[in-house]
């Protein structure tokens, strides 16, 4: 039923989707009939059960859910680091098998290595494919810089604040120049103040680059201010509850968090939790 | 710097009334030298060794088969440890036997590696090298196997190859276990190269110690063990300070290393 509202919400793609690239009109991700069971000592546990969703090129899409529906889950299967069950996810039409050299993932955390400078880490994409290294260099200092990290390139991941770590690892995940950009909760383990800085940080990268970008947030006003559409998922097993698309005019600032238009959104996805809640 | 200072004075003074005291007691309750010798003989004995040279060869017999025995021994137990927390095969295989071999008493194999090693230096070294083996096996699996898991999904999710993971995720994670191993070896590697000189040598500290027994020459065993201690204490220094300057991102975290 709910495929169904989601079908009737959608609508054309808004000039900032359209221009974005070569997929045009096409979807750079797909899942189709998605299923994740998890076999554990308790038998078998569904974590996603029946999601299906398509995202298009260019466009920032959040999902959001209770704790345990399965967000992180899904988002593994779309990595390559986690076969589904039944179902499949498509990549640029390509049913995702393993890691995908034009996927970047951030990490809710930063996981860096500790024994290498930010430089070498946001590099390790690079040698990880055996790709040139020294040529790439130039683009990780500018991914720094587009992090306004350029000044700590030679430094040390425990010399940096929780922060400007997330932000080596949100540059780690553009080197590659990935079509797709998967983040499962990147800020969860920010405090409130950087967290927002992060949030315009992370919309002027995405506006600068145009990603293709799957967040995942616990956060509403997080997903509202940054997204063009917010799925919400059911509590465990994880399935798509509704879809919101965010008209809100781009670039959006702090300010438009107080507008009364993001306060109804904010408070329409609320209002859906509680009643998910309510719902036997 | 002023905690530089004191903390070389402060053990000098202490050194220097222990000393006092040892010479003191020794005049003041007349104990025989056969059983105690004075500080003053085996100063003497020191100089004696050192400055006429009789003391050289030994030490150099015993640095040399602790030094390459333990480079040996250490090598081998780091790559066979990493071989096997990184092989599931070799490891059922193999680590049953390794760990029912590490609750033997290892000193008691001596006569057995003089048997197949012979009484030259080549039974030393294997006799250092077989001590060494297990601290470093143990904890370069137990450092291996630490290893965040969160970064190796990362590794995975940018498809990094194995040995990449290997050589450089694994490998630095697991260098503060490997530390840990190597400082508890310098002490068995001694150990070792003492117990192989008492069971058949003809020269070295160990050997020294065992043929002042003979004449009851107390003042040659203190100055050959305070040789050994010397090298016992450069050898476990270099390795803090190799350690320090090598792993510089673990900080003050100290790892607990088994013991013996
Ligand atoms: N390795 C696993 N083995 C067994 N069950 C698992 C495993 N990983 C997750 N689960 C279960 O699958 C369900 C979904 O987990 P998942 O981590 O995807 O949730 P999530 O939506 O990301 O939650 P959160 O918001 O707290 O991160 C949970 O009920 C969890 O208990
Ligand atoms: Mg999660």
């Amino acid at each position: 039923m709910f495929q169904r509202r989601a079908r009737e919400l959608r609508i054309e793609p808004d000039v900032a989707n359209t221009e974005a690239g070569l997929h045009h009109k096409d979807n750079v991700l797909e899942a189709e009939h998605l299923s994740v069971v998890y076999q554990s000592s308790r038998g078998p546990q569904r974590a996603v059960d029946d999601l299906s969703l398509s995202i298009r090129a260019g466009e920032f899409v959040s999902i959001l859910g209770p704790s345990g529906c399965g967000k992180s889950t899904f988002l593994n299967v779309v990595a390559g680091l986690l076969q589904p069950s039944s179902g499949g996810v498509k990549v640029l039409g390509e049913t995702v098998a393993s890691p995908r050299a034009d996927v970047g993932v951030v990490f809710q955390k930063p996981t860096l290595l500790p024994w290498a400078t930010v430089l070498e880490n946001v590099l390790i994409p690079v040698r990880a494919l055996r790709q040139d290294v020294a040529a790439a260099r130039p683009r990780a200092q500018e991914l720094l810089a587009l992090v306004g990290l350029q000044a700590f390139a030679h430094h040390y991941p425990d010399e940096l604040s929780g922060g400007m770590q997330q932000r080596v690892g949100i540059a780690r995940a553009l080197i590659r120049d990935p079509a797709i950009l998967l983040m499962d909760e990147p800020f969860a383990a920010l405090d409130a103040m950087t967290r927002e800085r992060m949030s315009i940080e992370l919309q002027d990268i995405w506006t600068a680059r145009r990603k293709t970008v799957l967040f995942i947030t616990h956060s509403i006003p997080e997903a509202v201010f940054l997204s063009d559409r917010v799925l919400v998922m059911t509590p465990s097993p994880g399935r798509l509850h509704a879809e919101i698309i965010i008209d809100l005019p781009r670039l959006r600032s702090l300010d438009s968090m107080s507008s009364p238009a993001f306060g109804a959104i904010c408070g329409k996805i609320r209002r859906m939790f509680n009643d998910q809640v309510k719902a036997p | 710097m002023r905690n530089r200072i004191s903390s070389v004075i402060y053990p000098l003074c202490t050194f220097v009334v222990l000393v006092a005291v040892w010479q003191l007691s020794i005049e003041l309750l007349g104990v025989p030298d056969y059983i105690l010798p004075r500080p003053l003989a085996v100063l003497a004995c020191l100089k004696a060794g050192y400055i006429d040279g009789e003391f050289w060869p030994h030490f150099a017999f015993t640095l040399s088969s602790t030094l390459i025995g333990y480079v040996l021994g250490c090598s081998v137990a780091i790559v066979i440890g990493a071989v096997l927390a990184e092989s599931r095969t070799f490891e059922k295989s193999f680590y049953p036997f390794i760990v029912a071999l590490q609750s033997m008493p290892k000193v008691a194999l001596a006569p057995l590696i003089i048997v197949w090693f012979g009484y030259g230096i080549w039974s030393k070294i294997a006799m250092v090298a077989l001590m060494c083996f297990f601290p470093l096996f143990v904890n370069t699996v137990a450092g291996i196997r630490q290893t965040d898991p969160a970064l190796l999904n990362m590794m995975k999710a940018f498809s990094a190859p194995g040995w990449m993971t290997f050589q450089r995720v694994k490998l630095f994670a697991a260098a503060g276990h490997i530390f840990a191993g190597l400082q508890i070896a310098v002490v068995l590697s001694l150990i070792g190269a003492v117990v192989g000189e008492f069971v058949a040598s003809s020269e070295g500290l160990g050997w020294l110690i065992q043929s002042s027994l003979s004449n009851f020459d107390t003042a040659q065993m203190f100055a050959a063990l305070f040789s050994l201690v010397m090298i016992g204490l450069i050898g476990t220094t270099a390795i803090q300070v190799l350690h320090r300057r090598l792993i510089f991102w673990d900080g003050n975290k100290r790892i607990a290393a088994p013991a013996e």
